[in-house]
């Protein structure tokens, strides 16, 4: 029993033992089927690397015979994957380069060390015999005692054929440039020469290494730079620049360049648009200026040598027909007035030449006056008079406002008038009027001349301003006219700043008129609102879409002293520069649906508004800045809302008159002009004064504008300056006060002003230090 | 008031310039006319003939007219006979620079004979 009990336990242990055994093994066999298959997936992933690879990889032995390559050498060489194994790696070079690829294995092989080699350039040889750029890295690879080594071969034809292109379009454009005859580089906006063509070495006489990364001012040194330095910050600005600059050249001859610079932006997809540099262009104009001097000459020489004959030819005709040799036969009579008249008329010819040389060359100096225009115009018209009576026409002057004048050279001016008046007169039908009108017109004048003559043909339009271009050479001609009168009024007018032109129905008559700014004096000082700070009241354009903030701004600039147009788009803002010129803007840079950027940068590229002094003011004025600062446009000041009264009128006095003239003004109330003087005497420098004498002209003062400290004296004529005190509270922003009164009068400790000083124990310097600091708050 | 107009100098290179002038100024104007074709001639012929007025061209080889006006200014006899200069250079810079060398006026060339003698005896009669 016992041994059946026995046998029972050890087959049950024995199964027990079996099953766990077959259970381990069934485990081992699991985690052995487990790291094969790791095995297999990294080595699959390996695989799939390289061959997901576009560059090339190539397995060889320590002889270069190939073991491996992946998908993309096949591909690159032209084979299929499994041809190359077992071929030499030097069969993928072209034969000549062969031996040298051998050699270089051998070289891998005797260094004992891991080595990994740098790209180089090679060239590969495709099965079918064709070459082709590639770039080849080298590395070795060791597998327990074995050594394998790696090549990763790169196909650069398409890098290449890009490279050679640059290459080519480099050498292109250098051929071009080198071969202009101008200075042509390309400029940082460090001022570092990074590009200029054989030209400017050449005539510097300097190595490239002498001014490639060198800043302008070590090339061309400091003088120069002087002159040059305004327009570089201009172009960085943003704006093209061209002017003309003398520089000596290599032999240290003098010569004359027009210089060019032009701005270059960064890409345009980048987000901000600055300048990152710009573009010099300088052409050499000495002989030009040269030839043009003797252009001038020539035309003053012929013209006084034509003079000399001429002379004696009008001078004998003169005399002739005066009947000073004698009574001549009548057919003689008016032969001889006809080679008198076309004498005059060559004399007038000859004259407008000249004149028209030496205006347009600039040669004239034009003598600028404010000029009375209705005194001019009589003037000439009474010199037109007997021309005029010739043709029986006559002529009539409608001057609306008779104190009007231009900005003008009366002598010029005169003549441009003349000019118009003959040529009127000259295609009016007999017995019929020319009119001579002057208009206003936003600011300008505009002078017109009025005939009933037979008007301008369509064809003639085009061509009228221009030299010797009568409109039909039997017409004018018969005329007496030179041909030139039209083209030296335009001349004319257009050096005095204005515009000329004429409307004209055929058949009806014809409208000439020239406009020119109407001269006004600078206004007189506005006794009542800003004696003390400016001259004359500022104007400053408040642009705003906000129709109530825009009049919260305008008040409170207008109770600074400045005077204030509202303008609430950009529309608006075009309309009131073209009516009146403005001191500063202030400018919000979100209008409506407008960009108050953009606005700003067509402002900056007038030449009208490029100066004007702009604070921007707007909710996003930090947010603008950055953009504003990338693009250099340069505005005098920001400010945030809500608007700080002080803040915004002390930003416009400075945008205004410059930083030093933005200058505090205080308001002395005091009844002793003595104390008056000495408290002016002592702050002069760094503020201005208003006076008040009693506390009705204090108050009226503060009524009417605002002021930066109340200087206060307690005792005054109406009551006490205390009283002055409540009235001072209730403005806002509140000016700082400081007392200054007699020692006789009480002054509470509760009073709010920043200091209390007594007239008997205060010194000067310390008056002015409790002024000094009050401002200061 | 300056004393009568009466005797004038002349000087002009130009022969028919001369003649033309001169007829003018004696048939039209009535003066007594001394014609000479050069600065030096003019010298020596304001210092013995006394003229009233020396009417002098501007461009002549030799003396110019600025240069024989300097030269008359040296010599006593004719350190204050007034001059005119006649020219051709008739730009209004030219005639401004004759005028500041001394000349009671400048008459451009050319001019008309019928109205040359009236034109000079308003510039005599102008004078300070």
């Amino acid at each position: 029993m016992s041994t059946d009990l026995l046998i029972i336990a050890v087959c049950a242990a024995s199964a027990l033992l079996l099953v766990h055994t077959l259970l381990l093994i069934q485990r081992y066999r699991a985690d052995r089927m487990a790291f094969e298959e790791r095995l297999r997936e990294s080595e699959l992933r390996s695989r799939s690397v390289t061959e997901g690879m576009r560059d090339g990889v190539i397995t060889t032995d320590t002889d270069g015979t190939i073991l491996e390559v992946n998908r993309s050498t096949a591909r690159m060489f032209g084979y299929q994957g499994a041809e190359l194994v077992g071929r030499h790696v030097t069969a993928l070079v072209p034969p000549r380069h062969r031996e040298f690829f051998a050699g270089m294995i051998t070289s891998f092989r005797s260094r004992n060390e891991s080595f990994h080699e740098d790209e180089r350039e090679a060239v590969g040889l495709r099965l079918d015999g064709t070459e082709f750029p590639v770039r080849v890295s080298f590395t070795d690879v060791r597998a327990g005692s074995g050594r394998l080594f790696n090549g990763i071969v790169r196909d650069v034809t398409e890098r290449k054929r890009n490279m050679d292109a640059l290459l080519a379009s480099e050498t292109q454009l250098r051929l071009i440039t080198d071969s202009l005859p101008a200075l042509i580089a390309y400029i940082d906006a460090d001022q570092r020469f990074c590009f200029h063509n054989r030209a400017f070495l050449h005539y510097f006489d300097r190595t490239p290494d002498e001014i490639n990364g060198h800043t302008v001012r070590e090339v061309f040194g400091e003088e120069a730079y002087a002159a040059m330095g305004p327009k570089i910050a201009e172009v960085l600005a943003g704006y093209p620049v061209r002017y003309e600059r003398s520089q000596a050249n290599r032999l240290g001859e003098l010569r004359d360049f027009v210089v060019q610079y032009l701005p270059r932006y960064n890409d345009p997809d980048e987000e901000d648009e600055r300048v990152v540099g710009f573009y010099s262009l300088a052409t050499d104009v000495t002989e030009l200026k040269r030839l043009d001097r003797m252009k001038s000459e020539f035309v003053s020489t012929v013209s006084h040598e034509l003079r000399t004959p001429l002379t004696s030819i009008r001078g004998s005709l003169g005399l002739i027909s005066g009947g000073v040799a004698g009574p001549l036969p009548p057919a003689a009579t008016s032969l001889v007035d006809i080679a008198k008249n076309n004498c005059e008329r060559l004399i007038r010819l000859i004259n407008d030449i000249l004149d028209s040389e030496k205006i347009e060359s600039g040669k004239v100096r034009f003598e600028l006056v404010p000029t009375p225009l209705k005194a001019l115009l009589a003037q000439a018209i009474a010199n037109n008079e007997g021309f005029a009576a010739q043709h029986d026409v006559r002529v009539e002057l409608y001057v609306a406002d008779e104190s009007v004048r231009v900005y003008a050279d009366p002598d010029r001016l005169h003549q441009v008038v003349t000019n118009l008046l003959s040529n009127a007169i000259k295609f009016s039908p007999v017995e019929s009027v020319v009119k001579v009108r002057v208009r206003n017109a936003g600011g300008l004048v505009r002078v017109e001349v009025e005939d009933r003559g037979p008007g301008i043909a369509d064809e003639f339009r085009a061509r009228i301003f221009q030299k010797f271009s009568q409109a039909d050479s039997s017409d004018d001609r018969e005329k007496g006219g030179t041909g030139l009168g039209l083209s030296i009024a335009k001349a004319i007018v257009e050096r005095l700043d204005g515009n000329i032109g004429f409307t004209s129905e055929p058949g009806m008559g014809s409208i000439f008129y020239f406009e020119l700014a109407e001269w006004r004096e600078p206004d007189a000082p506005d006794a009542a609102a800003a004696a003390a700070c400016p001259v004359r009241r500022p104007r400053v354009m408040v642009v705003e879409d906000d129709r109530d903030i825009a009049r919260l701004v305008a008040i409170m600039l207008e109770r600074a002293g400045f005077e204030v147009d509202v303008a609430h788009d950009a529309a608006h803002v075009r309309r009131r520069l073209v009516e009146a010129s403005y001191d500063a803007m202030t400018v919000d840079l979100k209008l409506g649906d407008e960009d108050g950027i953009a606005l700003i940068r067509e402002l900056r590229h007038d030449a009208l508004t490029r100066a004007l002094p702009i604070v921007v003011v707007s909710a996003s004025a930090d947010e603008g800045r950055i953009q504003l600062n990338s693009q250099t446009l340069t505005v005098s000041d920001w400010l945030q809302k809500p608007i700080d009264e002080n803040r915004l009128v002390q930003s416009l006095r400075a945008a205004v008159y410059g930083q030093d003239h933005g200058r505090p003004c205080i308001l002395h109330v005091e009844d002793d002009p003595d104390v008056q003087r000495i408290a002016e005497a002592i702050a002069r420098d760094f503020a201005s004064f208003e006076f008040a004498a009693t506390l009705a002209e204090a108050r009226e003062q503060l009524a009417q504008r605002r002021f930066d400290l109340v200087l206060l004296d307690l005792g005054l004529p109406d009551g006490s300056g205390l009283d002055l005190v409540a009235d001072l509270d209730r403005l806002q922003p509140r000016p700082p006060l400081v007392i200054f009164s007699a020692d006789d009068v009480y002054a509470p400790d509760a009073v709010n002003a920043e200091a209390i000083l007594l007239k008997a124990l205060t010194t000067n310097e310390q008056l002015l230090e409790a002024m000094q600091q009050a401002l200061r708050r | 008031l300056p004393r009568p107009l009466a005797r004038i100098l002349y000087v002009e290179d130009e022969r028919d310039i001369r003649t033309v002038a001169r007829m003018a100024l004696e048939k039209v104007g009535g003066f007594a006319v001394h014609a000479c074709s050069s600065g030096r001639e003019a010298l020596v012929a304001a210092a013995t003939a006394a003229p009233d007025l020396l009417l002098l061209d501007v461009m002549m080889p030799g003396l110019d007219g600025p240069s024989t006006l300097a030269a008359l200014r040296m010599i006593e006899a004719t350190a204050a006979t007034p001059v005119i200069f006649m020219t051709a250079k008739v730009q209004a810079a030219e005639m401004a620079y004759y005028r500041s060398l001394g000349a009671l006026d400048v008459i451009p060339k050319p001019f008309d004979p019928m109205e040359l003698s009236e034109q000079i005896r308003r510039i005599w009669a102008a004078q300070p």
